[in-house]
C-alpha cells in the first residue's frame, strides 16, 4: 500500500487524500451537522444563509445555564429535537451576532428570552431544512450507494467476464451476447425502465445502477481473463491437474485485482453520476432524503430566486466525480501500465 | 465487404430479440394492471375483465409476446395510457427535435473535442496540454444537468444571450444551440481525451519519426499521418456518445423544455404513463443498436484488419 502511495503523482494523492475526507464525512454525518437534514419549518422556507450562530427565543421549558451561556450545537439525534426549539422567522433570518455580543445584550440575568443555536450557513430549502447538513447528510448517501451499487456491478461482472473470458466457446458467446443486450439499452433509460418496476426505494437505486454497470465491468474482465488463459503460468497450472475453479481464484483472480481496482474507481464515478440523474428526475430514493441529486431537482424549481439551492449540491456531486475519476485515472496509470491511456 | 455486413447485421439479431424480450418482461413486472389502468378506478370487474380480454391480457404469456411481436413488426408500439395516442405517432413528432439536438451536440462535440484532444497531443507536457486536459476532467465529471442549469441561469438568465426555453423551438434552430452545448460538453471532453491519447500513442510510431525526418511539415504529419490512423478509437467513441446523448437528452430536454424525445420521456414517467416509457426505450435501443452497426461498417471500411479481427476474436 504505501509502495502505491509512492508511485501516486500529486494529483492521485490529493484526490485519494480527497475522497477519504469525504468518507470520513460520510460516515461522521451525524455528529458533524448542525441541524436535522430532515426537520422543516415553514418559517424559514427559503431562508438565506446566516452567519455562524443565531439567536432564537428560549423555549419556554428549557433549563438554561445563565446569560450569554456559550451556545452548545445541537446535535440532532434522529428527530429527537424539541417542537419549541425552531427558531422563528425574524430571528432565523436575521444576521447572527457573535456570542460575545450577545451576553452584553442580554436581557435580565434570570430568565433570558433568547438562546443561541447554529446558523443556517448555506441557508435553507423550500421545506426550511438546513442546507449544510443536507449536504453533509447526503455525502452519505451518494457514496453509500454508489458504493453498494458497484459492489453489486461488480459482483455480476467479475463472474460473468471470468467464466467468459476463461471457458470461451459457447459460453462466451451467449455470456457476451448478454453483455452486448444490456449494453445497448441507453443506461439511464434502463435504470428508470428497473426503478418502475421495482417502485421507489434506496435498493431500487442501488440495483438499477448496479445492473447498469456490470455489462462493462464484465467485457473488460472477460478480455483479461482471455489473455490470462493462455498465459504459461496458466497453462503450466493445466498441465498439473488444477480444477478450473482453483486456476480462476488463484491465478486468474489475483491478476485482474489491479484491473478490478481501477474499474471499481471509475465505476464509482459513473455510479454517483447515475444516482445523482436517477434522483434529479425523481426516480431516485425516497424524494425526501437528502440526496445531492434530489436537492439540484428541488432546487431547480427556485433557480430564478434562489440559484445557490441547485449549485451547491451539484457542485458535491462534480466534486466527488471528479475525485473519483482522477483517482482512477492515476490508479490505471500505476496499476496497469499496459494499458496507459487507452479506453 | 458485404459478407462483413451481413454477418455483422446478423449478429444484430439475438441483441434485438433480447432488447424485446427484456422490454416485454419490465412491462409485464410493472406494479398494477394495466387493465384497471385503462378502465379507470370505478370500472366493474366485469369490465376490466372485458379490457383484460380485449387486450388481450388473459392469454399464456408466450403468447402475448408473440402478439407483441406482431404488433411491433407492424409499427404499433400500443397506446399513451394518459393522452390514448398511439405512442408510434407520438414519437415519430418529437423524434425531430431530439435528432436535431443531438447532431447539433454531436458537431459540438466533434470539433471541441478534436481541437482540445489535437492540441493537447501537440503541446504534450505544456500550459495548453494541462489546461485540456484539466477542463476535460471537469467536463467528464460533472453533471450534465448541474451544466445546464449553470448555463440556463447565466447565459440565458443573466446575460441573455439564449431564449430560456426551447419549448415554441418550431422549425428554428436557435433555441436548441444551449441544449446542444451542454449535451455535447461532456462527449467533447471524453473525445479529448481520446484522441489526445490516441494522437500521442500513434506519434510514437516509427513512419512518424520517418515521415519528420524527410522533412514533412509538422501539420502534414499531423493530419496526413497521425490522425488518419486515430481514427479509429475516435470512432468508436462517438459510436459510445449515442448512448449518452439519449441519456442526456432526457435531462438537457427537462432542463430547457425541449419538447423533444427526452422530455416525452420523462412527463411518461412522472404519469406512470408505461406504454409510452416502454416505447421509447425500445425506439432508443434500436437507434443505438442501428448506429453501432453503421459505425462498425465505417471502421471495417477505414481498416479493414478490423474486420478479420472481429471475428477472430468474437
Amino acid at each position: 500500500m504505501t509502495g502505491l502511495w509512492k508511485r501516486l503523482s500529486w494529483t492521485g494523492r490529493l484526490s485519494l487524500v480527497g475522497i477519504l475526507v469525504l468518507v470520513g464525512v460520510a460516515l461522521a454525518a451525524p455528529r458533524l451537522v448542525p441541524h436535522d437534514p430532515m426537520e422543516t419549518d415553514p418559517l424559514r422556507r427559503l431562508a438565506k444563509p446566516t452567519g455562524w450562530w443565531v439567536e432564537v427565543p428560549a423555549p419556554p421549558s428549557e433549563e438554561l445555564s445563565g446569560p450569554g451561556a456559550q451556545p452548545t450545537p445541537v446535535v440532532p439525534d434522529g428527530l429527537a429535537t424539541p417542537a419549541g426549539e425552531a427558531p422563528d422567522l425574524s430571528s432565523g433570518l436575521s444576521p447572527g451576532l457573535s456570542p460575545g455580543l450577545s451576553s452584553g445584550l442580554s436581557p435580565g440575568p434570570s430568565r433570558p428570552a433568547t438562546v443561541w443555536r447554529p446558523g443556517f450557513w448555506l441557508g435553507c430549502d423550500q421545506y426550511g431544512q438546513d442546507v449544510f447538513s443536507r449536504l453533509v447528510y447526503g455525502t452519505r448517501l451518494s457514496l453509500g450507494i454508489g458504493f453498494s451499487a458497484r459492489l453489486f456491478a461488480l459482483a455480476i461482472g467479475l463472474t460473468v467476464g471470468l467464466l467468459a473470458g476463461y471457458f470461451g466457446g459457447w459460453a462466451d458467446w451467449l455470456l457476451m451476447r448478454l453483455v452486448d443486450i444490456f449494453l445497448a439499452f441507453p443506461s439511464l433509460l434502463l435504470a428508470i425502465a428497473i426503478s418502475m418496476v421495482l417502485g421507489n426505494g434506496l435498493l431500487t437505486v442501488i440495483l438499477a445502477i448496479g445492473v447498469v454497470g456490470w455489462a462493462e465491468t464484465a467485457r473488460i474482465v472477460r478480455s483479461q481473463a482471455m489473455e490470462l488463459r493462455s498465459a504459461e503460468f496458466v497453462q503450466a497450472a493445466q498441465t498439473m491437474g488444477a480444477s478450473h475453479t482453483r486456476i480462476i481464484l488463484t491465478h486468474i483472480l489475483p491478476n485482474c485485482l489491479p484491473l478490478i481496482i481501477v474499474i471499481f474507481a471509475m465505476g464509482m464515478a459513473t455510479a454517483i453520476l447515475a444516482e445523482a440523474s436517477l434522483s434529479f428526475l425523481g426516480l431516485g430514493a425516497d424524494p425526501a432524503l437528502p440526496t445531492w441529486g434530489g436537492m439540484v431537482a428541488a432546487g431547480k424549481d427556485y433557480l430564478w430566486v434562489y440559484p445557490t439551492l441547485a449549485i451547491y449540491p451539484g457542485c458535491c456531486i462534480a466534486l466527488v466525480v471528479i475525485l473519483f475519476n482522477v483517482l482512477g485515472d492515476e490508479l490505471r496509470d500505476v496499476l496497469d501500465p499496459g494499458r496507459k491511456g487507452s479506453w | 465487404m458485404a459478407e462483413f455486413a451481413l454477418r455483422r447485421l446478423l449478429g444484430t439479431v439475438p441483441v434485438i430479440l433480447g432488447i424485446l424480450a427484456i422490454a416485454f418482461v419490465v412491462l409485464y413486472l410493472v406494479p398494477g394492471d394495466p387493465a384497471q389502468t385503462v378502465a379507470g378506478p370505478r370500472a366493474s370487474p366485469e369490465a376490466i375483465a372485458r379490457i383484460a380480454a380485449e387486450m388481450g391480457l388473459d392469454r399464456p404469456l408466450p403468447e402475448r409476446f408473440l402478439g407483441y411481436l406482431r404488433r411491433l413488426a407492424t409499427g404499433d408500439l400500443g397506446r399513451s395510457a394518459v393522452s390514448e395516442k398511439p405512442v408510434a405517432d407520438s414519437i415519430v413528432e418529437k423524434f425531430p427535435y431530439t435528432l436535431k439536438l443531438t447532431v447539433m451536440a454531436m458537431a459540438f462535440s466533434i470539433s471541441l473535442g478534436l481541437l482540445a484532444g489535437i492540441l493537447g497531443a501537440m503541446y504534450r507536457g505544456g500550459v495548453v496540454d494541462r489546461l485540456c486536459t484539466v477542463l476535460s476532467v471537469a467536463g467528464i465529471s460533472i453533471p450534465i444537468f448541474l451544466f445546464g442549469l449553470v448555463f440556463l441561469y447565466l447565459l440565458a438568465g443573466k446575460l441573455k444571450w439564449f431564449p430560456t426555453s426551447a419549448y415554441m423551438a418550431g422549425d428554428s434552430w436557435w433555441p436548441l444551440v444551449l441544449p446542444a452545448f451542454t449535451l455535447g460538453v461532456r462527449s467533447a471532453a471524453f473525445l479529448a481525451r481520446i484522441v489526445r491519447s490516441s494522437l500521442i500513442e500513434v506519434l510514437n510510431h516509427d513512419f512518424i519519426r520517418t515521415a519528420r525526418a524527410k522533412g514533412v511539415p509538422a501539420s502534414r504529419i499531423l493530419f496526413r499521418h497521425a490522425l488518419v490512423n486515430a481514427l479509429i478509437p475516435i470512432i468508436t467513441v462517438i459510436g459510445l456518445d449515442l448512448s449518452s446523448f439519449l441519456n442526456g437528452s432526457v435531462i438537457v430536454e427537462t432542463i430547457f423544455d425541449v419538447p423533444g424525445l427526452g422530455r416525452f420521456a420523462m412527463e411518461a414517467i412522472l404519469q406512470r404513463d408505461y406504454p409510452v416509457i416502454q416505447g421509447i426505450v425500445l425506439f432508443s435501443a434500436f437507434v443505438f443498436v442501428f448506429v453501432n452497426f453503421l459505425l462498425d461498417l465505417v471502421y471495417a471500411w477505414i481498416n479493414p484488419r478490423v474486420r478479420d479481427e472481429m471475428f477472430g476474436k468474437a
